[in-house]
């Protein structure tokens, strides 16, 4: 069947300091890869109150970038003036495919784009492939069953939002360029005010971009417990990861939780402590490529999905590997 | 979070950025879409369930709503599936039991194996 023709979009996220979001990369890597195989341009939009920096970053991924400047966004709800200026350069001509990263502003851009063009949406994506039309994959039911849909041939504009970490960031081989646009038109759709900013997340690495990470849950029992969750990540290099049940005990904030309301992760080695590993936290970590869990209980669900399950107290077992860390 | 405030023409959000919250202000009418953080539910009571039985459920017909029944279900779907696959299965995971030490030079083995140090 036909997809979209013309340009493949991207809607690229920015960090609070105006730099361009992970996420935004590996959208426009998979952007650059779809286009080649479906034989259209691929584009990039960045929407900011100084959008120069992550346009200059999103152009070494993509040959055309579009940096759309609105002073609103500096201190308003970036996704609903995003999603507008997106739409007055994109416009409705024809099909159109337009990606999207699948985190907090991702799925705000995607859904009020679908309402001002009128499009389709296929979210969550952890594959999107060019096969004659799209061809996208999701992972549903906890990672119990991937699918793959399309969208029906009357569907005019086309969205997709796509999970952070399954596609890996690759620059082109040659920069493309930046067209600086300042819009005229005032936004139709009314903002909404950021009145407050609260930075919570550790001084630490992304959590998304850690090579290891050594998580606790409830079985940590405490902010004390988590000491030594941090001192074992301090010694491999990894990052700090919880629970919900941990973060919503108040023992370490809500941006260190991985899972289906926190992050999703992908590292090299998970370290699990005292995690059970319910479907909501499974499906945060699951493609992690070694996951190793303490738990005292046997048959706690991780030992389906772990690689190596050690049966113990998590505080006893974390302070020998401790230990046994600090000798080498 | 959100919340009503007598003395803000709108509704106040804590909403999830990349590195903490922003905390939104917005007039009314707006739409707020939740995460399992907004706080735990409240259960219904045995007196809530039963007097549930007697309320009356109104159902609405497409007609009653003015839609066409091409435009809702399979048929007025913009999307379909058109597959589905079981992801492979990781292999048994190595179980551990014994002293911590033991515990932790078997992890320590692992993690030397796989170069993760």
């Amino acid at each position: 069947m036909a997809g979209a023709t013309g340009t493949i979009w991207v809607v690229a996220e920015t960090n609070a300091d105006g730099s361009l979001a992970r996420i935004g990369a590996e959208v426009a890597t998979l952007a650059r890869t779809m286009a080649k195989a479906a034989s259209v341009d691929a584009a990039g939009i960045v929407v900011g109150a100084d959008p120069g920096a992550a346009a200059t970053e999103l152009a070494t991924y993509l040959p055309r970038v579009v940096a759309i400047t609105d002073a609103l966004a500096a201190d308003h709800a970036w996704a609903v003036i995003a999603a507008q200026r997106a739409a007055e350069v994109i416009g409705a001509k024809g099909p159109t495919l337009i990606l999207t990263g699948a985190g907090p502003d991702g799925r705000d851009v995607a859904g009020t784009l679908m309402a001002l063009l009128d499009g389709a949406v296929l979210v969550n994506a952890t594959a999107a492939t060019w096969e004659d039309g799209e061809s996208v994959e999701m992972s549903v039911f906890g990672g119990k069953l991937v699918t793959t849909s399309r969208f029906a041939e009357a569907a005019g504009v086309r969205i997709i939002t796509l999970r952070p970490n399954v596609v890996s960031a690759e620059p082109a081989g040659s920069p493309g360029n930046v067209e600086p646009v300042t819009p005229k038109a005032e936004l139709t759709l009314p903002v909404v005010k950021v009145v407050d900013r609260i930075e919570e997340a550790s001084a630490a690495a992304p959590i998304e971009e850690a090579r290891i990470i050594v998580a606790g849950g409830r079985g940590v029992g405490g902010e004390e417990g988590f000491a030594l969750v941090r001192e074992i990540a301090e010694q491999l290099g990894g990052a700090v990861g919880a629970t919900r049940a941990a973060v919503d005990s108040g023992w370490i904030p809500y941006a260190q939780q991985i899972g289906q309301t926190g992050k999703i992760v992908k590292p090299k080695l998970y370290l699990a402590l005292g995690i059970s590993g319910a479907i909501q936290h499974k499906v945060g970590m699951q493609t992690a490529e070694t996951i190793i869990a303490v738990n005292r209980d046997p048959d706690a669900p991780i030992a389906d999905f772990a690689d190596m399950i050690v049966i113990g107290d998590l505080f006893a077992v974390g302070k020998a590997l401790l230990e046994k860390l600090k000798a080498r | 979070m959100a919340e009503w405030r007598d003395d803000h023409p709108g509704v106040r959000v804590r909403r999830i950025s990349g590195t903490g919250f922003d905390v939104l202000e917005a007039r009314m009418p707006a739409v707020i879409v939740g995460t399992q953080l907004l706080g735990e539910p409240r259960y219904p009571s045995l007196k809530g369930i039963m007097g549930a039985r007697s309320k009356e459920i109104a159902t609405r017909s497409l007609a009653d709503l003015g839609l066409a029944a091409e435009s809702v279900g399979t048929a007025g779907s913009r999307t379909e599936v058109t597959g589905k696959r079981t992801p492979p299965a990781r292999g048994d995971a190595v179980v551990v039991r014994g002293t911590a030490d033991e515990a932790a030079t078997a992890i320590v083995g692992l993690l030397t194996e796989r170069r993760l140090i």
